[in-house]
């Protein structure tokens, strides 16, 4: 399917927009998520520990409260008082005095509950406390033995000066938990007396710590989803959603966060540094994200600490994401709609100019328009494309032009060069003619008066006998010089027959032995007149080539003939044969003249080019040209080898007949 | 059948005019579950109480740490009377026709309880172990195959939540000594990942200061009403103190009597730490769960 430019934008740009929302939007959540949670613990975290800090600030006075007590003169006085007497005398100064520091102690500070002086036996010596008609000191019938205690054992254990700091429970009177339940801690000293530096007792004061517990609880639950759990050091909660669960540890019962958290559990060990903890669930759908926050309530016992933990459901934290979230959607739905018109609008007019250039561009392809040029109507990109293209346009315009006169022009010189080549052939051919004619004339109107002269002298020669000495030598001259002339002439009409090609070949079986005999035998006077010796190695053997048997013979007695003349007296002539070449028979005449230069060589071949014209030697010039035409003529081949001072060797290769 | 009955009688003529004319020597045999010389502080005082109120005869105490020594030495009707737990009376029970004479009222956490269970519990850094189905190829410490709060009550809860202690778990380990402290001190130790003893091991060795509880936490923590311990299991009736068919009559009646008159401030009671004790508590629950889990009398041969 082809689907054009403009719906590939859309596309791609809707699909970018509604990515790119998508990411953002999913980024945005995610973090916004994280923000929100970080958030929540944070708070939760720093109103908890605002929360210890206060608690800390109250508890910190009351060591110092316990510590000014234990030292109080009056407390001294009583110690010394029942020293010498052996019992604690209640109208004494000291003791009316006592109680007095101890009530307005109380009447000062609203969360103490009791303040008691016991002596090291764990008996309860005078006790101060509040109660609903206000503050009381127990009735020497009430007062109390308290030796088990953990609070008494553990601060008669200390020095002086030192703090002990109780767990808080539920406050107990005579083994009982008290209905309705106090929620106490106590904070206790020992006195020694100062006189003998003897352990005497104890001051503990009692403090009401149910109020401060629900300030934490109620900062802690700053954010009305959370629950929020208050422990002790062990686990066992002092605050539970659940009341019931509350003080487990005093009620006989085990309610311990342990257990109903347990991936808190291993914080409780004592070994435990952690002093705050966030967890946030495996699976965080439908699961709490847990706060654990360790307040050490006294900063002097960092041992003695209450537990803080906040559960919150993830999903609430993150539900104002959830809101968040769906606006988000909303918007980028709108933006991806706005993007989508953009991207239609954008498209379209991206493509308008494109479209126009395609037009543009097809159009004259087609050849239906010469004069294309495209509105340029911005100067982005496109107008740029526009104006390169008009330009374009008429670079190709101009070049068109320039090519179409161009080629004008050449078939005009082409005719011309056409015209003169063939005028120059025509002269050329009929020179040539004309050469022909003339040489063919030229040997027949020669050839006719020679063979007037010839005659003629011949006939003299008949009648040679009745001439002198010197009219018989002029007779012989005459001769002489004739016959050289009309060989000079034939010669000369057989290279024009070849040239002009008109020289005729009777090819037939030649029997080399007869031709070599038959050529030697013309050569050899002329041999002997100058002391030649020829050597025929040929004619015993039986060969026999395709050759025109005349002009096989003109080329061997040419070969001989230059054997002779090119020779030195006394030399020798070697008439050989052999096969070089596969099928062809090869003749080779030999002689023992000056030999030839590479240079000569060359121009052995060439018409009318005579070596050694000094040497006063017959010749034409033309005899090779004719045997090279003539062997070429007979599908031979002729060649020369020549060492110069040694001799010459010319050679011709003729196809052996079959038959040989 | 007949024969049988006559003899019966005959016999239990004899030893009731034997007993009311002479002194008697009657024994009785007491689960040792934490060792042979607590039991002895534990329960010498109620055999001392036994032997003043009734001062005709003499009651000893023999202390025997294993269940299957007392089945066997009951079989062979050497005790008179069995202060054992809930299973193994069921198995004596039905084995040996010993019968309930009273229950323990257990004085825990200061109430009286006459039930008890199992806690299963790991420790507190345990982090990977929520529920029972969490124990799965982890290792696992009970006091002994035949213990009741120790084993067996545990076993068939876990049976009951699908998980199959025998198939799933790693391995399945049991205390050498028998004794439940040996399991906790496993725990502590992370020598295992779990253990199980009966409810209340827990806080008593707190309360002695042996452990510091804030090293375990409970596995399948339940929440009974009244019930002041540390549960992961439901709860099936206190010992019992069972009487074999060699206890005469009166001195059934004379015994059950007497048990039944201590009171919390008795010294036998304060020693023994326990309440007192009770008309005996039906049993049928132990006797189920002993059907459902093929043990005691109803082992597979």
């Amino acid at each position: 399917m082809k689907i054009s430019l403009v719906y590939k934008l859309i596309l791609s740009s809707v699909f970018l927009v509604l990515i790119s929302v998508g990411v953002v939007g999913w980024v945005f959540y995610v973090k916004t998520t994280e923000i929100l949670v970080n958030k929540a613990l944070k708070s939760i975290a720093h109103e908890v520990r605002d929360a210890g800090n206060s608690l800390q600030k109250i508890v910190n006075a009351d060591d110092e409260n316990v510590l000014f007590l234990a030292s109080t003169q009056a407390l001294q006085g009583m110690i010394h008082e029942r020293l010498h007497t052996g019992h604690v005398n209640r109208n004494s100064e000291w003791f009316t005095r006592l109680e007095g520091i101890f009530e307005s102690l109380l009447k000062k500070k609203s969360k103490y509950k009791k303040i008691r002086f016991i002596d090291r036996k764990g008996q309860e010596l005078i006790s101060v406390y509040r109660s609903d008609a206000g503050i009381e000191s127990a009735r020497e019938d009430l007062l109390q033995n308290k030796t088990h205690r953990a609070y008494v054992y553990e601060t008669l254990k200390l020095p002086v000066g030192k703090v002990y700091l109780s767990p808080i429970n539920l406050n107990r009177e005579y083994g009982e938990v008290q209905i309705p339940y106090q929620e106490v801690f106590r904070v206790a000293t020992p006195v020694y007396d100062e006189l003998t530096n003897l352990l005497s007792g104890l001051i503990v004061i009692t403090f009401d710590i149910g109020q401060e517990l629900r300030a934490i609880q109620k900062r802690a639950s700053s954010r009305g989803d959370s629950v929020i759990y208050i422990t002790n050091d062990r686990g066992g909660y002092l605050v539970h959603p659940d009341q019931k669960k509350n003080y487990g540890f005093d009620l006989d019962k085990r309610y311990r966060l342990q257990e109903d958290i347990p991936q808190l559990a291993e914080h409780f060990l004592p070994a435990s540094t952690i002093k705050n903890i966030t967890l946030m669930p495996e699976d965080t759908s439908g699961n709490d994200v847990v706060n654990l926050t360790k307040i050490a309530f006294d900063r002097n016992h960092p041992q003695r600490f209450i537990t803080v933990v906040v559960t919150q459901d993830y999903d609430t934290i993150v539900a104002e994401a959830s809101t968040l979230l769906n606006e988000i959607v909303y918007w980028a739905l709108i933006l991806a709609f706005g993007g989508v018109c953009l991207a239609v609008v954008f498209s379209i007019r991206i493509t308008r100019p494109l479209q126009q250039m395609r037009n543009a561009i097809n159009s004259y392809s087609s050849g239906s328009s010469h004069l294309v040029s495209l509105p340029i109507t911005s100067s982005d990109e496109f107008g740029v494309l526009a104006k390169s293209f008009n330009l374009m346009i008429q670079q190709v315009e101009l070049s068109q032009a320039r090519l179409e006169e161009m080629n004008l022009n050449l078939e005009s010189r082409v005719i011309d060069r056409t015209k003169d080549l063939n005028n120059a052939r025509l002269e050329a051919e009929n020179a040539n003619k004309a050469k022909s004619e003339f040489l063919s004339r030229m040997s027949h109107e020669l050839r006719t008066p020679m063979n007037a002269i010839l005659g003629f002298g011949q006939l003299l020669e008949l009648d040679i006998g009745n001439f002198t000495l010197t009219q018989r030598d002029n007779v012989r001259e005459i001769l002489d010089a004739g016959h050289h002339l009309l060989s000079l002439i034939n010669e000369v009409l057989d290279l024009a027959r070849i040239e002009s090609g008109k020289l005729e070949l009777f090819m037939g079986e030649v029997n080399v032995n007869d031709v070599v005999k038959q050529s030697a035998a013309l050569i050899v006077p002329l041999a002997e007149s100058r002391h030649i010796t020829l050597m025929d190695n040929v004619s015993a053997k039986e060969l026999v080539v395709r050759a025109d048997i005349t002009r096989f013979k003109q080329v061997l007695v040419n070969f001989l003939s230059n054997a002779v003349k090119y020779n030195r007296e006394y030399g020798h002539i070697i008439v050989d044969c052999d096969v070089i070449t596969e099928g062809f028979l090869r003749i080779q005449i030999t002689d023992t003249g000056e030999g030839l230069t590479e240079e000569e060589m060359t121009k052995l071949f060439i018409p009318f080019e005579r070596l050694n014209e000094a040497n006063n030697v017959e010749g034409t010039g033309i005899g090779l040209v004719i045997s090279k035409h003539l062997v070429e003529l007979m599908n031979g081949t002729i060649g020369v080898e020549s060492i110069p001072g040694k001799g010459s060797c010319f050679w011709l290769e003729l196809a052996l007949t079959s038959g040989a | 059948m007949t024969l049988t009955k006559w003899y019966f009688v005959f016999t239990f003529m004899i030893l009731f005019i034997n007993h009311n004319l002479s002194a008697s020597e009657f024994k009785i045999a007491v689960r040792a579950h934490n060792g042979i010389d607590d039991a002895f502080i534990q329960w010498q005082s109620t055999v001392d109480f036994l032997n003043i109120q009734l001062t005709a005869h003499n009651f000893t105490l023999i202390p025997i740490v294993s269940l299957n020594e007392i089945s066997q030495r009951v079989a062979m009707n050497e005790f008179d009377l069995i202060l054992t737990n809930p299973s193994s009376f069921i198995e004596i029970n039905k084995r040996s026709g010993v019968k309930a004479l009273v229950t323990l009222n257990n004085k825990r956490a200061n109430s009286a309880l006459s039930h008890f269970g199992s806690v299963i519990f790991t420790h507190a850094k345990n982090t990977d172990i929520l529920t029972i189905k969490d124990l799965k190829d982890k290792k696992l410490m009970a006091v002994s195959e035949q213990a009741f709060g120790g084993w067996r009550v545990a076993w068939l809860e876990m049976l009951i939540q699908g998980f199959d202690p025998y198939m799933k778990l790693e391995k399945l380990l049991f205390a050498k000594s028998r004794i439940h402290s040996e399991v906790v001190y496993a725990v502590r130790d992370q020598k295992v990942d779990a253990g199980v003893v009966r409810t209340d091991s827990l806080e008593r060795m707190e309360d002695r200061g042996e452990i510091d509880m804030r090293y375990f936490r409970i596995i399948n923590n339940k929440d009974i009403k009244g019930f002041p311990f540390f549960l992961s299991t439901p709860l099936y009736p206190e010992w019992v103190l069972a009487y074999s068919k060699s206890l005469p009559v009166d001195i059934i009646k004379k015994t059950r009597r007497i048990l039944l008159s201590i009171y919390p401030e008795t010294k036998a009671a304060r020693e023994g730490i326990y309440m007192g004790w009770v008309e005996p508590r039906d049993y049928e629950s132990v006797n189920l769960l002993m059907e459902k889990l093929n043990v005691g009398p109803y082992a597979k041969q």
